[in-house]
């Protein structure tokens, strides 16, 4: 039997099975209407039974194909946590000076090469491109987006 | 019996100058996303939505098909020049496409790619102005008994193709039946797994989901990678325009790849790149030169592009008359639709002709669009492969950013997506196809309302058993499902711990 940290797909059987284990908990605190026959939690349980089932069977079988998962770089989850940032202060700071804050900082990290021009331009980008999609959203099409100190 | 003021209506709107000019701008818009390494048709087609809330349904619909036909179609560019399907669909054209341009051929290689994905599109909307009438009028017939056994013919038949194993591929299309839970309940109007968060009464919404599956995990796959310039292409020597004799020589192959990519495109979430690689197959198999294939041989090129275009019209048909998706782009399609408030399946048929003859001819005219505007701007467009990633990334999170939000001015719909797109991130990463989660998300919906209805209104759900249509389909269903199994069960034992196929869809 394969280790758990050879065997990937189980680790996912593991999460699953948790997962599907918590939600499952939960729809016992669904309202019901009477008289219908069949109940709000109906559906999302029988999900959540299949769920269980495709889990053990993940956790039991291991790895389920030979081929080897592509490893998830630290990288991958700085670039998450940059657009969790963005998220968090896009209602404060709003969408135009936060994604100029945000794309700008994105181009000159993203850049091979890193010096003051390129800091610059960076300055520039991200002013240009979130000045850009502001316009277009904020005056063509009439939507209103995030304004600076909340809304 | 023909709809001579349907046809006039749609052709109407389709004609009007500012949809005129919107279709050949969403055409280019398509083909340079889909020029673009790493950016899918359904990337385009996605962020396009939030543009489209201003207009009426009609030209919004005849927006978003034109960028999915451009989209398709412009793959080929990228996959000639740099070896790189610059949509998934594009995979099979890199086989004989590369070498051809290696060989300073790239300008005979991308005119009849060209010329083949404007024929495949053509070949697939005839079928579509003629058969999707038909099934809808047929489909008029469907009760709720029918309803659910079609979405989980449709379920089990995306779960079965997609990816190497059945297993992951149940993972993410129960993990988008879930999602699909969350918030109002639609028969009961009851609340589901909000956990005391006023925000997830309306659950996570379809945009927001899609939009992170296919585009923010795309950015967060590109930012992380080690490569940060845009790539290399192959210099595009000679005319663009392709010569009669290849044409003329390829009369059946054209057909041939048309109908093989129509009827793929008709089964749920196979998408373009299987059929484009069956037509290839099928391709050398019927030629006299078939040790050319894989050289440079223009046939091969011809199949592939005429296969994935073909696929466009027959996901329509099933999208637009059973509203169940064929392919990733015509799911976000049909949130498209639902999001104009028009619900895809037969009704549209007979209650908005207009969008569905404005859908044809959005067809037909991005068709055309896209073969004069890549035959005249390939070398243009072919300089699109190289923009570099810190000029598009934080573009494009940006404006997916914007897109989300101003669908219910909600903060909380931009993390969704940020959510959504880590999951599909982690996802791709670990080889669990994308495909199931997306079908998952828009069928469960109608697998429990119906089938709540029905046993509410019957008291028993026996009638999916009883019911000629329905039970066909149940009958299907299950030979698919032991059908698979067993091919799975053969491939593991013969082959070790591998599943036979890999389909991988327009993700």
């Amino acid at each position: 039997m394969m280790s758990f940290s050879k065997s990937y797909d189980r680790w996912i059987g593991l999460i699953l099975l948790v997962t599907a284990g918590i939600l499952f908990v939960d729809t016992f605190t669904f309202k019901t209407r009477p008289f219908v026959p069949l109940n709000t939690a109906f559906w999302p349980r029988i999900i959540l039974a299949g769920m269980a089932l495709v889990a053990v069977n993940l956790i039991i079988r291991g790895r389920i194909t030979s081929e080897a998962p592509e490893k998830i770089p630290k990288v991958a989850a700085h670039v998450f946590l940059a657009f969790v940032f963005y998220v968090a202060i896009l209602p404060y700071g709003g969408f135009f000076a936060v994604s100029a804050l945000v794309g700008g900082m994105g181009y000159y990290w993203l850049s091979e090469i890193k010096t003051a021009r390129t800091a610059v331009i960076s300055v520039i980008y991200g002013v240009a491109v979130s000045g850009g999609i502001y316009v277009v959203f904020k005056f063509a099409l009439k939507v209103q987006l995030p304004m600076l100190g909340g809304f | 019996m023909l709809d001579i003021d349907g046809i006039m209506a749609g052709l109407q709107i389709v004609l009007d100058p500012a949809t005129f000019i919107l279709i050949i701008v969403g055409v280019l818009i398509g083909i340079m996303v889909g020029v673009i390494p790493g950016l899918s048709a359904t990337m385009a087609v996605v962020l396009l939505i939030p543009f489209t809330f201003q207009m009426d349904p009609v030209t919004a619909m005849a927006l978003l098909v034109v960028v999915y036909v451009g989209g398709i179609s412009g793959g080929a560019l990228t996959a000639i020049l740099i070896r790189m399907p610059g949509t998934p669909a594009s995979v099979a054209t890199t086989l004989d496409g590369y070498p051809m341009a290696q060989q300073g051929k790239a300008g005979q290689a991308i005119g009849n790619a060209v010329v083949a994905s404007f024929v495949g599109t053509l070949i697939s909307a005839v079928f579509l102005i003629s058969f999707a009438p038909s099934l809808a009028r047929f489909a008029v017939k469907f009760f709720y008994p029918e309803y659910v056994a079609v979405c989980l013919f449709a379920l089990v038949a995306v779960v079965s193709v997609s990816g190497k194993s059945i297993s992951r591929g149940l993972v993410t299309g129960l993990l988008g039946l879930l999602t699909a839970t969350f918030g109002l309940s639609e028969v009961d109007a009851l609340q589901r797994f909000t956990f005391g968060f006023p925000q997830m009464s309306g659950g996570f919404g379809l945009i927001p989901t899609l939009i992170g599956l296919f585009a923010v995990s795309q950015i967060i796959l590109e930012a992380s990678s080690a490569s940060r310039r845009g790539a290399k292409a192959q210099i595009l020597t000679g005319s663009v325009l392709p010569k009669w004799s290849d044409i003329r020589k390829n009369g059946m192959n054209y057909v041939r790849s048309g109908l093989i990519g129509t009827a793929i495109g008709i089964l749920p979430a196979v998408g373009g790149a299987p059929a484009g690689l069956i037509a290839y197959a099928q391709a050398r198999n019927a030629s006299k030169t078939p040790e050319r294939f894989g050289k440079g041989a223009v046939e091969g090129v011809i199949a592939a592009e005429t296969a994935n275009n073909a696929t466009i019209g027959g996901a329509l048909i099933i999208a637009l008359t059973l509203g169940i998706p064929g392919d990733p782009p015509t799911a976000v399609l049909i949130g498209g639709l639902m999001i104009h408030g028009l619900q895809p399946g037969p009704l549209l048929f007979s209650q908005s002709p207009d969008v569905i003859f404005a859908i044809y001819f959005a067809v037909l005219f991005g068709a055309f669009a896209m073969m004069v505007a890549m035959l005249l701007l390939a070398k243009h467009l072919a300089r699109l492969t190289e923009i570099p990633k810190p000029m598009m990334l934080p573009f494009l999170l940006i404006i997916a950013s914007a897109g989300v939000f101003s669908i219910n001015n909600r903060i909380f719909d931009v993390g969704v997506m940020i959510a959504f797109g880590a999951l599909g991130y982690i996802l791709e990463r670990f080889r669990y196809p994308l495909a199931p989660f997306v079908l998952g998300m828009l069928l469960g919906p109608i697998i429990e309302d119906n089938f709540r209805r029905l046993v509410e209104i019957e008291g028993t759900a026996i009638s999916i058993f009883t019911r000629p249509i329905s039970v066909s389909f149940v009958v299907l269903t299950l030979v698919f499902l032991v059908y698979s199994l067993m091919r799975h069960r053969r491939a593991i034992s013969s082959e070790g711990p591998q599943a036979p196929v890999e389909v991988k869809s327009d993700s």
